[in-house]
């Protein structure tokens, strides 16, 4: 397990080049484990916003990795030598027709769109309250592929992972369908 | 109430299928319910169709600060049940790119300098006049396209026709729709698909007609291959001339030579008619056949032919004879499909006991023989008795959000009015004065031009004035190098409205900037005749107006403010659809009300009593068809409301490969980019997934040429040259002799050496055949 995490970790530090994380979440990293920050920051550079499907940080048709679900199908990470995070949705057929691979790094004209990022942590009512879900779960319904186990990193993953029903406690933070309509 | 109709309905029918199959896998936490929404601080969710394609998926729009923030596939939309494609979930940044477009500007001395909106306005509005009162009426046009909104549209052509006086009002879905349009036309009287989206949630066979549905109609697509799972024996055949990610989720390829489904689809219905699979009672009972005019030619400029309308009705025997050509055999040679093949999925449609979905989208509508293809995939769906009914039909994908809702219905093309009407009526001359309380004299009869005709009049100096708004034409027509000579000489007046700076932008003397999307309220309507309305949700930067805004304040300005009598954008958005409105009622187009579109996820017309109808002229369904009718195709009343069979041989196209030129040239989409990609290449994602244009070879004509991917290849045609980075096994893969070019980039443009040739009953040109050759670079 612990060469799938260095190798996580090294991968993180590539994307992470040029970010910086608030001071006060670093506590958290160590030599080999990303910090929630580091994580967050990760996500962040791989998306629009939250909730936008990710781009691939990788190339497909030229590594000839077009068969996505051999590394990223939940389960695939039960070897420890896969480091790609789980598909956290239900598969859609075509894993490209959301998920695109990130061929240049040049952009055709600067874009001024002001993306909706989560807070970091979700909402305690008091210091010892279970946090609110602080994230859209659209697409993300199962807790497990992220918190749960060996396969989530360590900065995310719960610390009562056994307890079968996260949300009789975390509560997303969510309207009603009614007030959708 | 129709809105708990639909949900009920939606629940009942479209989740149980669809949702059950895809969401059937997932752990136990997930959720059923609509809409798992984060409910973030200062964040509102509000519904709105996608801005891209004529799919029209639902999805919610996440805005904070009066900017859009984030967007989420819409769970309760059954369109899409939350899913969404790479573009839908990169609508917010198409909305705020560096340079948009947010002042007037006006072309001084060849210069562009900002104005006031009002002084942009007063311009454009007395240039107009100016240039009526010196060369008539008829010399000035508004070109639009399948993004207006109804609202843009209507307006436009109240302008054009009730104000101005003419019938110039064209727009760009003659380049990517015409054809579906005059295929509904000539087979059914009535255009739009008789089935809906539902249809795919039930089929046992879906037939792809030069379709690559997985990276244009992603999410239907999905929907499919949902429905595959469910159901394995599903099959998906791939009718096409390149192997492409659609192919990947095939069961079947059929890989034709360019233009040759003509003889494909003929030998299907041989097949059909030779072993007996003809469901004769409904034949019998609702169909005529008819041969059409054969010497029609392609439209070229300088050319003439007889009128491509003339028909006569036949028999069926009649009909037999002219099939017995059409062997699979003669098809095989003709396409260099097997036999085999061929006769395989004839036997597909042929099973009585399989429901069948045809599609297809611009492989068959951008075709010099285009209207007549659309015909005989219906002949095919007429003849097996496999239409209108749920899991059986024939569907035409569209390209656009309001292709179908705007350019179709309500008429912005230069023959059409609203509900189906035709300016050539007398009876619906008459009801179009009546609505817009203009003497019936002032309306003219005769349609003007098509789009082609529209701009080489444009180019040859015969049109002086043009308003040109949502679409990028010079991108976009055929035989570019042409056009832009013309117009460079002649100096025609052009205003463009858009959002952007545009390679139409460049020729215009006068650029308005335009609100889009959720910057308005407004309404579109997709490819299954879903209409569909939104609010405004954020404003527009600067003085950006929505279109139909712009357009009712120039023609105050011109003195036609009596046709437009509401006040804010607001009053505009409502009075403008509900105006529109009372043209479909009755017409067998009825669009439901704006106060039940807002209230739900969109509604498929004809919505009478409040009720949607999924199918077509069928009774039961469709409340046009009387009891005791059970099918009735009441769009061909003279006909005795029969469909049409039709006869239309197989010919071959204007331009072809020869020694000089050996290769044929397709062009078309990528998953990443949305048309001429003036929004998708915008967003950084988007772009960088696919950052430039490319032309894909077959790897055996790559070595011949010496080309290996990546290297750089000259295309040149008889009209121009274009040189590209090489696409040796891509993702999709052409077959020998047969190149393709994506259009996304105007800097790349593969219409410098397209052909202007076009079907001469629709006037869409065929941007996927003409000739080119390769020269390593």
């Amino acid at each position: 397990m612990s060469r799938a995490i260095a190798i996580f970790a090294a991968l993180l530090a590539g994307l992470l080049a040029g970010c910086s994380a608030p001071a006060q979440d670093q506590q958290q990293a160590t030599e080999t484990e990303p910090s929630r920050a580091e994580l967050l920051a990760a996500r962040r550079a791989l998306r629009l916003y939250d909730g936008a499907p990710p781009v691939i940080p990788h190339g497909v048709e030229s590594l000839g990795r077009e068969n996505c679900a051999n590394c990223h199908e939940p389960g695939a990470l039960d070897n420890p030598d896969r480091i790609a995070p789980p598909r956290t949705h239900p598969a859609w057929g075509d894993c490209r027709q959301c998920h695109v691979e990130r061929k240049t790094t040049e952009v055709f004209v600067e874009n001024e769109v002001t993306p909706l990022w989560w807070p970091a942590r979700g909402l305690r009512q008091t210091p010892i309250s279970p946090p609110l879900i602080p994230h859209h779960i659209q697409n993300r319904e199962n807790c497990a592929l992220c918190h749960i186990g060996a396969q989530a990193p360590a900065a995310l993953r719960a610390a009562h992972g056994y307890r079968p029903e996260c949300r009789q406690c975390h509560a997303a933070m969510q309207r009603t369908p009614a007030a959708l309509d | 109430m129709a809105s708990t109709e639909s949900r009920r309905e939606f629940l009942k029918r479209t989740a149980a299928a669809w949702s059950a199959a895809v969401l059937g896998g997932l752990a136990s936490s997930c959720s059923t319910e609509a809409g798992a929404i984060l409910d973030d601080d200062g964040v509102a969710w509000s519904k709105a169709p996608c801005r891209f394609c004529g799919t029209g998926c639902g999805v919610m729009v996440g805005v904070r600060d009066g900017k859009v923030v984030a967007v989420a596939g819409d769970r309760q939309n059954p369109v899409n049940l939350g899913l969404l494609c790479v573009k839908g979930y990169h609508l917010p940044g198409i909305l705020y790119a560096k340079d948009r477009l947010t002042r007037p500007l006006v072309r001084r001395n060849g210069k562009l300098e900002e104005v006031s909106m009002d002084e942009a306005l007063d311009l454009v509005a007395s240039k107009f006049k100016q240039l009526i009162d010196e060369h008539g009426k008829g010399a000035i046009a508004v070109y639009g396209s399948g993004q207006w909104t109804i609202q843009d549209g209507y307006a436009a052509s109240k302008w054009i026709r009730a104000g101005v006086g003419n019938n110039n009002i064209e727009a760009n879905a003659r380049l990517c729709m015409a054809s579906a349009v005059t295929g509904f036309l000539t087979t059914f009287g009535k255009d739009e698909p008789m089935g809906c989206y539902d249809d795919f949630d039930l089929a046992d066979v879906f037939v792809f007609w030069g379709n690559n549905m997985a990276e244009m109609h992603p999410v239907l697509f999905s929907r499919i291959r949902a429905r595959k799972q469910k159901v394995p024996q599903v099959v998906l055949v791939d009718i096409a001339t390149r192997r492409t990610r659609t192919t990947e989720g095939s069961d079947l390829f059929l890989e034709f030579k360019p233009h040759t489904d003509l003889a494909i689809a003929n030998a299907i219905a041989h097949e059909i008619v030779n072993n007996g699979w003809v469901d004769e009672e409904f034949v019998r009972r609702h169909c005529v056949f008819k041969r059409g005019e054969e010497n029609i030619g392609y439209g070229l400029r300088g050319t003439s032919a007889p009128n491509p309308m003339r028909n006569e009705i036949t028999s069926f025997a009649a009909y037999r004879r002219f099939l017995e050509k059409y062997t699979p055999e003669y098809a095989e040679n003709v396409s260099g499909v097997p036999a085999a093949k061929i006769r395989q999925v004839a036997a597909l449609y042929g099973d009585p006991n399989k429901k069948v979905v045809s599609l297809w989208c611009m492989g068959m509508n951008q075709h010099t023989r285009g209207t007549w293809i659309n015909n005989l995939v219906y002949n095919i769906h007429l003849l097996t008795g496999k239409i209108s009914e749920p899991g059986n039909g024939p569907f035409s994908l569209t390209g656009q959000p309001s292709a179908c809702g705007t350019v179709r219905e309500v008429g912005t093309l230069t023959h059409a009015l609203p509900g189906g009407r035709r300016v050539d009526n007398p009876e619906h001359r008459a009801f179009a004065a009546k609505m817009w309380d203009v003497p019936v004299e002032s309306l003219p009869a005769k349609p003007s031009m098509h789009t082609i005709a529209m701009f080489r009049n444009l180019a040859t100096g015969k049109l002086k004035g043009i308003i040109i708004q949502v679409t990028n034409p010079m991108v976009t027509l055929p035989d570019l190098n042409w056009f832009k000579k013309g117009i460079a000489e002649h100096k025609p007046f052009i205003v463009v409205c858009d959002v952007y700076p545009t390679a139409t932008t460049e020729i215009a003397d006068v650029i308005l900037p335009a609100a889009m999307w959720v910057e308005r309220e407004a309404c579109f309507g997709n490819s299954e005749r879903r209409t569909q309305q939104w609010d405004k949700l954020v404003d527009p930067p600067g003085e950006a107006r929505p279109d139909s805004w712009i357009t009712i304040e120039i023609a105050r300005r011109m003195g036609y403010g009596k046709l437009f009598p509401w006040k804010t954008e607001e009053e505009q958005a409502r009075g403008l659809y509900e105006e529109y409105r009372q043209w479909t009622l009755g017409a067998g187009k009825d669009v439901a009300s704006y106060d039940d579109l807002r209230r739900n996820r969109g509604l498929r017309w004809p919505v009478v009593n409040g009720r949607e109808t999924r199918w077509r002229y069928r009774e039961g369904y469709d409340p046009y068809v009387k009891p005791g009718e059970g099918i009735s195709f009441y769009g061909n009343k003279k006909l005795g409301n029969r469909a049409v069979i039709w006869q239309r041989p197989y010919q071959p196209p204007p331009e072809s490969p020869d020694d000089e030129y050996p290769f044929w040239l397709t062009t078309g989409r990528v998953l990443e980019h949305w048309h001429t990609g003036t929004m998708t290449r915008r967003v950084k994602q988007l772009y960088q997934a696919m950052p430039e244009p490319f032309v894909e070879i077959h790897p055996e004509d790559a070595r011949e040429l010496g080309v290996s991917d990546g290297a750089l290849v000259k295309v040149v045609s008889r009209r121009g040259e274009l040189t590209l980075k090489a696409s040796v096994r891509g993702r999709g893969v052409p077959q020998r002799g047969l190149v393709f070019i994506p259009f996304f980039d105007e800097s790349k443009l593969p219409n410098l050496l397209t052909l202007d040739a076009h079907c001469p009953i629709s006037k869409q040109p065929d941007y996927k055949k003409c000739a080119v050759r390769l020269e390593k670079v």
